[in-house]
């Protein structure tokens, strides 16, 4: 009932996910050795929280790691222990098995064992044999530490009629253990017409973690012990837990959590009040404007019908207003993420053996929750691969005349409509030379073609591309430059890269601030109104111009200026009519999707919108080349067309003219020169 | 605003000890000499919390319990009893007659808090 601990589970895992970025983000600046009291009280304070909480909520990996963690901060608050690289890297271990915990719990996985850790990090703080077993956690063997009891709790139903309250009694005994976890019995629970809410159907089972006697759990229950039946368990002391050979350091920071972390991002939205309550405030407005329109249509006459615009005026200022601020619930800052990176910076540094520093410009930068998530892989992989290849190695920075210490900068921003973020490093730059010689090799650029360097650099978003003699441990693991660029384009986003010999590259990624809404392009194929996304849309020329023909082996071409461009009609990959050959005026619209450039026959171009996507997937599976629907101004819904399913679906890529579009294989991804 | 308790008590000395603890603990004490007058004041006014002693002239505790389990306004109201030993019979009657609890003297002010605390949120 209203004390069922679990029920506050998932606040819990959000609280911890909060600290636990504080430590991953500020465990790092120990190492500057601008140690000061703020931050040993920040790192302190987020260990201790996760500590009360998850003693509270059973969680007792939680608990005695967290408590192992508050004893090496607390030591370092004291100045009892000093800041080392060492002990740095201690806490960020159990950092990242605080993450995999708490992954773990939220998915009702049961909790490898900490005791190795908890142990080193005991060692650590000096506290591992003098302190004895933590209060909070329940003790395997001493008969005076805490042991685990059951506790069935069933009243009678005639229980209220004695003035007595079942939860007080089932807080009074939750008060006398250090963990508790409450079940409702609902078991006796009758339908709800013949429930009498004067009689108590409910029963508890407790499992409650004390120090305390039997004697004392019974008298909790001494005023009702005729009016409920009451049971005490007592389990058995634990056996020492079997040591798990499997968990390593390595292992514990395997990417798992992270993926774990990534399902869950969305059950959840912190939202801050101030937000919430421009909402209710605009939510007002806007019934003051419906109240005003109501009134003033009553009794209507022509003479009113100033104060009438006036108020729908209002009333569409409002919803606009609320449609922004709506959208605006979803925007969180860019920093979330941010600061895993300077994690990530600390440890390639080390692996490296390179000197990288790590500057963040615009945390505060919002843009929406989901896109965030997924912009962390690919903004991941660009520093990676800065770190590893983009910057030079000291001695090599050195005999250059730069300093020894290279740096990335990891840089957001508005611009427009669109955030902006840059991942820069001040290393070698792109190898233009190298990169044209590999594509000719590759068969993705003619031999002495004078291709500007803009388009030169471009192959390396190519699947398969690489100039690297090696793979190294770091870069080499799969994922590459085309994996970078896919992800940005399933963000509706573009990603642009200017690169100096000798002083560096940049990639720009710039993306919309929402994907719930596009700028689109309205058509009409047939009877249907389509939207493609306005980002995709290179050009539209009129049939007229540009000639249709059928070249064998390429199927239906347009020959877009003399050159022939595969075209796709959605009359044969989506099965709709068009327009009967030769009626209306018809168009190619030239579509872009990665590498490949085709052209889609629509009937008539309609205008350009934002357009709000509703996606398809509640009622029917997604078919391909669909990427939702969206209701237009007049009420009809239209079908937002996916350019790269139209790309599948046409199968533009084996029609492309020749081996120009680059080709499919895999290989090690470096780029650099 | 503050919550009410009904002290049934025909020692002076006894309902002083006991409405004084709770006046401390917050609570507006009414006070009453026997069962008969303590019937009388919850017929006009609804307390959160009655305590009672069990051997009083005119109208006894356990009566008392009885009939206010019969008003509607107290059917659910927490009902402590105060008596003198821990006999186990006199228990037993005070739960039959709809006590919520029991509290054995000699009074101690903490105790009363505590077993206040059982029965009242």
């Amino acid at each position: 009932m209203s004390i069922d601990l679990s029920r506050f589970n998932q606040s819990f895992f959000e609280e911890c996910k909060e600290h636990v970025r504080v430590l991953e983000e500020r465990l790092v600046e120990l190492d500057s050795g601008a140690v000061d009291a703020d931050l040993l009280g920040a790192l302190f304070r987020a260990a201790h929280s996760i500590k009360g909480s998850s003693g509270l909520l059973g969680f007792d990996a939680i608990t005695r790691l967290t408590h192992a963690m508050e004893n090496v901060l607390d030591g370092l608050r004291n100045q009892a222990l000093a800041p080392s690289p060492a002990l740095t890297t201690l806490l960020l271990e159990a950092t990242d098995m605080l993450a995999r915990l708490v992954a773990l719990a939220q998915d009702n996985e049961p909790a490898p064992d900490v005791t190795p850790l908890c142990t080193k990090l005991d060692v650590a703080s000096g506290s591992g044999g003098a302190h004895e077993t933590p209060a909070p956690t329940p003790a395997p063997v001493s008969s005076g530490g805490p042991s685990t009891w059951h506790v069935t709790f069933q009243p009678q139903p005639e229980m209220f009629a004695r003035g007595q309250d079942p939860a007080l009694v089932l807080r009074e005994l939750v008060d006398l253990g250090s963990e508790a976890e409450v079940k409702a019995l609902l078991d006796g629970l009758p339908p709800l017409e013949s429930l009498d809410p004067e009689r108590c159907f409910l029963g508890w089972r407790v499992r409650l973690v004390t120090t305390a006697t039997e004697a004392a759990l019974r008298d909790v229950f001494s005023f009702v012990d005729d009016v409920a039946t009451v049971l005490l368990e007592r389990e058995p002391d634990a056996m020492p837990e079997l040591p798990e050979t499997v968990e390593s350091g390595a292992e514990a920071r395997s990417a798992a959590p992270e993926a774990r972390a990534e399902k869950k991002a969305d059950a959840t939205l912190r939202v801050a009040t101030e937000k919430v309550d421009k909402l209710v405030n605009l939510v007002g407005e806007l019934v003051i404007a419906q109240a005003m329109i109501s009134r003033s249509l009553v009794d209507f006459e022509p003479a009113k019908l100033h104060t009438l615009v006036q108020a729908v005026g209002d009333l569409e200022r409002h919803t606009r207003e609320l449609q922004d601020q709506v959208m605006n619930i979803r925007m969180v800052p860019i920093g979330t993420i941010f600061g895993r990176f300077r994690r990530l910076v600390r440890d390639l540094s080390g692996n490296l053996g390179k000197d990288v520093r790590l500057e963040l410009v615009g945390e505060d930068t919002e843009l929406d929750k989901s896109m965030v998530e997924h912009l962390a892989d690919p903004l991941m992989h660009l520093v990676r691969n800065a770190a590893d290849h983009g910057l030079e190695t000291t001695e090599q920075r050195l005999a250059a005349g730069k300093p020894a210490h290279g740096t990335i900068t990891l840089a957001a921003r508005h611009q427009g409509g669109n955030v902006v973020v840059d991942v820069s490093d001040d290393g070698k730059g792109l190898d233009t030379a190298r990169i044209l010689a590999k594509a000719i090799e590759r068969g993705l650029a003619s031999p002495g073609a004078e291709l500007p360097p803009e388009r030169v650099h471009e192959f390396i978003f190519a699947a398969g591309f690489s100039t690297a003699q090696a793979v190294t441990d770091l870069s080499g693991r799969g994922v590459g430059m085309d994996v970078v660029k896919r992800s940005v384009d399933g963000l509706n986003g573009t990603i642009a890269i200017t690169t100096t010999p000798g002083q560096g590259t940049r990639f720009r990624i710039t993306l919309p601030l929402t994907l719930a809404i596009i700028d689109g392009m309205s058509l009409r194929v047939g009877g249907s109104t389509f939207v493609l996304p306005l980002n995709q849309v290179v050009e539209t020329l009129p049939l007229s111009t540009a000639p249709v023909r059928s070249i064998y082996g390429h199927g239906e071409v347009v020959l877009v200026r003399g050159d022939p461009m595969p075209m796709v009609r959605l009359s044969k990959v989506l099965s709709v009519d068009d327009d009967a050959e030769g009626a209306g005026r018809p168009l190619a619209v030239v579509l872009e999707t990665g590498d490949v450039r085709f052209a889609l026959r629509v009937d008539e171009l309609l205008g350009k919108a934002q357009f709000v996507i509703k996606s398809l997937e509640p009622n029917l599976p997604r078919p391909d080349g669909v990427l939702g629907a969206t209701i237009m101004g007049d009420g009809t819904v239209a079908l937002i067309l996916d350019v790269p399913g139209l790309a599948r679906l046409g199968d533009v890529r084996a029609r492309a003219d020749d081996g120009r579009s680059p080709l499919s294989s895999r290989a090690p991804q470096e780029v650099y020169a | 605003m503050a919550r009410t308790a009904l002290v049934v008590d025909d020692s002076t000395t006894m309902q002083e000890m006991v409405s004084f603890t709770l006046s401390k603990a917050g609570f507006d004490v009414t006070r009453a000499n026997n069962g008969q007058e303590a019937l009388t004041r919850a017929s006009g006014q609804k307390f959160d919390l009655v305590i009672t002693d069990l051997n009083m002239p005119v109208m006894d505790g356990l009566t008392l319990i009885k009939s206010l389990r019969a008003l509607p306004t107290f059917k659910f109201t927490p009902v402590l009893m105060l008596t003198t030993e821990a006999g186990d019979d006199r228990k037993q009657q005070g739960r039959a007659a709809g006590a919520t609890g029991w509290l054995t003297k000699p009074f101690d002010a903490d105790k009363l808090i505590a077993v206040v605390k059982k029965v009242l949120p």
